[in-house]
């Protein structure tokens, strides 16, 4: 049979085509020259614009503050269903403002601010009266007060902006609840006065807490009105794509979507115009790069950093890495107890054994995590965490409380983590190798973003552990929005009819820092710490860095930064 | 040809597979247990130090040698060996004009719209619905790999269909199901060969891609593309040893499969003559 | 009139195969992208702070995820006839704004990278072509071998930890220009922008903030393009139309055309896979420079289950491929006249 491939290449006859003369060889020569002059051309445009350390920024000045960022929130509004991100939380802390809000103290690291929790300051209002049933809140509106559009506040944006969050799908309304539960508890004054009435007196700081954090934004709903529609009543659609309709200290200046948002500061902010105009929020999505940026000086400050680079970047030059007493997020092992293997107390007593918690701090957090005895804010008033139990890792202590429960031989289960947040993912890794000396065997499961958020609310997951925070820092809600009967779908399914009854009592008892509810949180916490439907694994530091420039970095209760009180100093 | 000179390329390749079946007895550390402090730079006790939990990076690379080519070997084999019978059923029915032709146009249109799906959807759906695992992995990548095999022996047979030896064949009495496998794929099967290395290549390098973005396998199973992604950060900050050993172990292994082509190729030339 | 048709059938009838496919792609898009696991509504309630079932209901109504999967793929349909993707749930902008707007970009950087990678590629071919040296020839078949074994984004990372780490010879990874510096918007194809308002500084940060991704693009690429061209100079520098020129006296440079003209098809063909590949693929270097780009687009409407953004990316993709590959199997036939449908090889 003929067989095409069965010649073989003939290298010979190409030789023929083989060419030594001059013009040839100078093409070559020609496209080595071109390559010279580009490589040239190339080196000589990066040395003629700088890039030594610093020449960014300090060719601007210190009005403006450049950001690296892992991420832009896809959305400027929250309501109606908007998602809820890191990123939306820090925009949502500049965009807008609340009636209240929790005054800065100084920080536990040198130049920086960190919120008072125990306290509540005038920030839209001038300032607030309770009545002496404690059932009513009246607020007086600041009288001069203009929106960066020129609108005038007044207590119909009040209204109408709490009307939005009520008669849209906003998660924010079911937290009023049990405080707030219909509109008619609203009620305008006058212009610049609304009195607000709550169903229990022992609620009232918590709705406080409400007002001065995300779920209680107050917008200049002059624009909002102009711009709604009859199918869109509340303008939130618009408001998704636009902005300027916050009484908040910046709005965006220009926006290109995954790449770059700059901020432009409003000249009628209540405090008076922020000391920063600008704000170039920068994508880059890798964490190791926006940590190096902050070395070179290429940018003021990097926003989720991972725990090991922020150690190394601490030893830097002209970096400050902040550091906070008690850090507010922390890394939530939620026990789901509507099946096996946790669905038995004992199991879950035994689990709580058998986490390397100190191991954890060291190696994936490198020092920068410390650990968490409950869910209330250790310097709540009239709180103390000196009584609550503590859980250590203790293999033996665990494997016969296994035992006890009947898993003499160990027991295995999957734990569910979400691909997007990599020191969780090591932290499981962690749990795995050190549970298994303790009789358990743990398979990690990792699902992306939406399946992982579907399993959390259906709680089909046997456990899961994922980075949680309460950004409202009063007892009340820490006890209430994480647990049932309080609230539906919560992560671990727990329900102890001894916590309902005991947080009900401190609510009952009036004020929530006062020694009687003190005393009775603790004991709701201790009920908790005993049954552990979750673990708090860690408690982690602010994943922020900046130069030695930045002064005045506020740690808040959602880790977002307020460009507003930033002062940068060159 | 000498045996050394048919043998000599694929020697890499043999050793690979070597160390990838027998390297776990030889390992200093569990490969999927914490075994030290975390990020400890290469030293006498971790020549290869550790990662960020504190694994032993020199074990997990030679572990992560068998999960890295079985996956690899499958999607070849999968894809190569689906590809050549495809694109020779394809490439030989295409022209004609009763029902197979039809079949045989629309299936090679499939083929050229199925390249249109970006690889990462694929994975990312083939891994949602059955879960992360070797199986499921290499399913997504022979999807994701088959087609541009399919297209070369395609092309390659209707380069020969015509050619004057097959009619011989046929007026011999010979059915068409035994030219075309009998004399048409030995002729048109270079190209899907010679490729084969190439999908070796891709097949570990999506594999990567996808571990970059969070869809792997479970945690802690040692693989090289979720290795060398997660440890793509710790890079920048000088933490270079995460990264580099099991990206040198990747490159290595696509290396000595491209070495094992001309092998492979040397060896069809021989079958083919007749 | 009939002739006419008849010669220029070949292109005409792959042009109204265009719509055909796309029509059948963002068919099947819709199903697929229904695939993806995970609950589209709660991604846009925040479950960490827990949440009430009626909060569920009303944001799964605002969603419009209520109805059967059948009028949702009617309503996919009636709007794709209007040219109309869809508004995005998430953002807010309608779907075609949102790709549009990072379209541009992604195709930019691709399309310069693979230019380059066929300058490269064809630089090779001269070399091969005029040399014999064996120092010249086994570099490049070894070039040739590499194909497909470099992973773009180790390269990436080893030229950045070299050139920006340590050398600082080019600028921060972090984004397309400067801070401080505004993107022109004429076309929304950033460097041909820059270019046709004049700003010489922006095209200039530009220039430099994208050299190293299109560097890596060419080096990890050409390989592939080389590959195929290697192979394809070697066969047709042996044939018979080859012969034919040298023996009938003409001049080297015809020689070398008509060779390599009739070599490109493999590689041609390659290019517009590559292309193909990489306008999705490329989303790991945008990723690790800060670029943006389409495929951050997809991977966000993954994570937040946005049907619609993933729709629409899926047939802006697959529309893109395919008229690619339409210009792939157009440039094949100018170059080699028996590919033409209809047309007989002969032997």
């Amino acid at each position: 049979m003929l067989d095409k491939t069965a010649h073989p290449a003939p290298r010979d006859r190409r030789q023929t085509l083989v060419d030594r003369s001059g013009p040839r060889r100078g093409r070559g020569l020609r496209l080595a020259a071109l390559c010279c002059v580009g490589s040239l051309w190339l080196a000589a445009c990066t040395s003629s614009t700088g890039s030594d350390s610093g020449a960014t920024t300090g060719g601007q000045t210190v009005e403006e503050v450049v950001v690296a960022v892992p991420a832009l929130t896809p959305t400027l509004t929250w309501d109606g269903g908007g998602g809820l991100s890191l990123e939306a939380y820090e925009l949502n802390a500049n965009f807008h403002a609340g009636l209240v809000r929790n005054p800065y103290v100084e920080g536990d690291t040198p130049g920086t601010l960190m919120q008072d929790f125990n306290e509540y300051e005038g920030y839209l209002a001038e300032s607030y009266d309770v009545s002496d049933d404690g059932l009513t809140y009246t607020f007086h509106l600041r009288p001069d007060l203009i929106s960066s559009a020129g609108n005038p506040f007044t207590a119909d944006d009040v209204l109408w902006s709490i009307e939005r969050k009520w008669n849209t799908p906003t998660y924010a309304r079911g937290t009023f609840a049990p405080a707030l539960t219909d509109l008619n508890q609203m009620q305008k004054i006058d212009d610049h006065t609304v009195a607000f009435t709550l169903s229990q007196p022992g609620l009232g700081f918590n709705f406080l807490g409400l007002l001065a954090n995300m779920q209680g934004s107050i917008y200049d709903t002059t624009v909002l009105r102009e711009n709604a529609t009859p199918e869109d009543p509340y303008a939130v659609e618009w408001s998704k794509t636009n902005s300027g309709w916050g009484m908040g200290a910046y709005s965006v200046e220009t926006w290109t979507p995954d790449q770059e948002m700059v901020l432009v500061a409003n000249p009628n902010y209540v405090f008076g115009e922020p000391a920063v105009k600008r704000v170039f929020l920068r994508v880059v999505p890798d964490a190791g790069t926006r940590a190096s940026m902050v070395i070179s000086g290429d940018v003021h400050i990097a926003e989720g950093l991972r725990p090991t680079d922020q150690a190394q970047l601490a030893t830097a030059e002209g970096v400050v890495v902040p550091e906070v007493e008690d850090p507010i997020e922390y890394i939530d092992m939620a026990l789901v107890t509507n099946k096996a293997p946790f669905d038995n107390e004992l199991v879950r007593q035994a689990m709580a054994l058998a986490v390397p918690y100190d191991e954890i701090i060291e190696q994936v957090y490198s020092g920068r995590a410390a650990r968490k005895v409950g869910i209330i804010n250790p310097a709540t008033r009239n709180y103390s965490t000196a009584d609550l139990p503590t859980h250590d890792y203790d293999p033996e202590r665990a494997k016969e409380l296994l035992a006890e429960a009947g898993f003499p031989d160990g027991l295995s289960f999957s734990l569910t983590v979400s691909n997007a947040v990599p020191d969780v993912v090591d932290a499981a890794v962690m749990i795995q190798s050190y549970a298994a000396d303790a009789g358990f065997e743990v398979t990690i499961d990792r699902q992306p973003v939406a399946s992982f958020a579907q399993g959390r609310f259906g709680g089909t997951y046997q456990s899961l552990m994922y980075k949680n925070r309460a950004f409202v820092q009063t007892p009340t809600y820490a006890m209430t929005v994480f647990w049932e009967p309080f609230t539906t779908s919560a992560p671990s399914r727990w329900r102890n009819q001894e916590f309902t009854d005991t947080v009900n009592a401190a609510i009952a008892a009036g004020d929530p820092l006062g020694e009687e509810a003190g005393e009775l949180w603790a004991e709701a916490m201790k009920i908790n710490l005993n049954s552990t439907p979750e673990i708090f694994v860690a408690a982690v530091q602010p994943s922020q860095a900046f130069r030695e420039s930045v002064g005045n970095y506020t740690y808040r209760s959602e880790n977002a930064i307020d460009f507003a009180s930033l002062e940068i100093t060159e | 040809m000498t045996r050394l000179r048919l043998w000599g390329p694929a020697a890499p390749f043999i050793l690979l597979v070597l160390i990838a079946a027998f390297g776990v007895l030889l390992i200093p550390f569990d490969p999927e247990r914490v075994v030290a402090a975390s990020n400890l730079p290469p030293s006498a006790d971790h020549w290869f130090g550790t990662d960020s939990t504190g694994m032993d990076v020199l074990s997990r690379t030679i572990a992560g040698a068998r999960i890295n080519l079985t996956m690899a070997l499958i999607v070849t084999a999968v894809a190569t060996s689906g590809g050549m019978v495809l694109g020779l059923v394809i490439g030989m029915n295409e022209a004609q004009r009763g029902p197979l032709g039809i079949v045989g146009r629309g299936a090679s249109r499939a083929v050229d719209l199925s390249d249109a799906v970006p690889a990462l959807i694929v994975g990312i759906v083939v891994v949602g619905l059955f879960g992360p695992s070797v199986a499921s992995l290499s399913i997504a990548l022979a999807l994701i790999l088959m087609p541009n095999q399919i297209r070369l022996t395609r092309a390659e047979v209707l380069k020969v269909r015509h050619d004057g030896y097959l009619n011989a064949a046929r007026m011999a009495g010979l059915s068409e199901v035994r030219i075309m496998f009998r004399h048409v794929l030995p002729n048109s099967c270079r190209p899907a060969l010679e490729n084969s290395s190439l999908v070796f290549g891709i097949s570990i390098i999506v594999s990567a891609s996808l571990g970059f973005l969070g869809v792997g396998l479970a945690p802690p199973i040692p693989e090289w593309g979720a290795m060398v992604s997660e440890g793509v950060s710790d890079v920048m900050l000088g933490r270079w040893w995460t990264s580099l050993f099991p990206a040198l172990a990747l490159c290595l292994a696509v290396a000595s499969a491209a070495a094992v082509t001309a092998t492979l190729t040397r060896l069809t030339r021989g079958a083919a003559s007749h | 009139m009939k002739s006419v048709l008849q010669r220029h059938r070949w292109w005409m009838l792959r042009t109204l195969a265009l719509p055909a496919h796309i029509a059948v792609f963002a068919t099947v898009s819709f199903f697929l992208v229904r695939l993806v696991p995970g609950d589209p509504v709660l991604t846009v309630l925040d479950t960490s702070q827990s949440i009430s079932a009626e909060d569920y209901q009303a944001a799964a109504t605002s969603l419009g995820l209520d109805g059967s999967i059948w009028s949702q793929f009617l309503a996919f349909w009636g709007n794709l006839l209007h040219l109309d993707l869809g508004v995005s749930r998430i953002t807010g902008r309608p779907i075609w704004e949102e790709i549009w707007s990072r379209l541009p970009a992604t195709i930019e950087l691709v399309t310069v990278g693979l230019l380059g990678s066929v300058a490269l590629g064809l630089g090779l071919a001269a070399l091969k072509l005029v040399t014999s040296s064996p120092w010249v020839q086994i570099p490049l078949r070894g070039y040739g071998r590499l194909a497909g074994s470099i992973p773009d984004f180790a390269l990436a990372i080893v030229a950045l930890v070299v050139l920006y780490a340590n050398l600082r010879w080019i600028p921060a990874p972090i984004g397309r220009i400067d801070p401080g510096m505004s993107l022109p918007h004429v076309t929304g194809f950033p460097l041909a922008d820059s270019i046709l308002t004049g700003e010489w500084a922006v095209l200039n940060s530009m220039v430099q903030h994208i050299a190293l991704p299109v560097l890596v693009i060419v080096l990890v690429h050409t390989p592939s393009i080389w590959k195929q061209l290697d192979l394809g100079l070697e066969e047709s520098a042996a044939a018979a139309p080859t012969l034919f020129r040298v023996a009938s006296g003409a001049a080297r440079s015809a020689v070398y055309l008509s060779i390599l003209r009739r070599a490109s098809a493999s590689a041609v063909v390659m290019v517009g896979a590559l292309f193909g590949g990489l306008v999705g693929g490329v989303v790991v270097l945008e990723q690790l420079f800060s670029l943006g780009g389409l495929g951050q687009f997809a991977i966000d409407s993954v994570d937040s289950l946005d049907f619609l953004g993933l729709q629409g990316f899926l047939v802006s993709i697959a529309a893109l491929c395919l008229v690619a590959y339409f210009a792939v199997d157009v440039v094949n036939m100018l170059l080699d006249p028996r590919r033409r449908p209809g047309a007989r090889a002969e032997g």
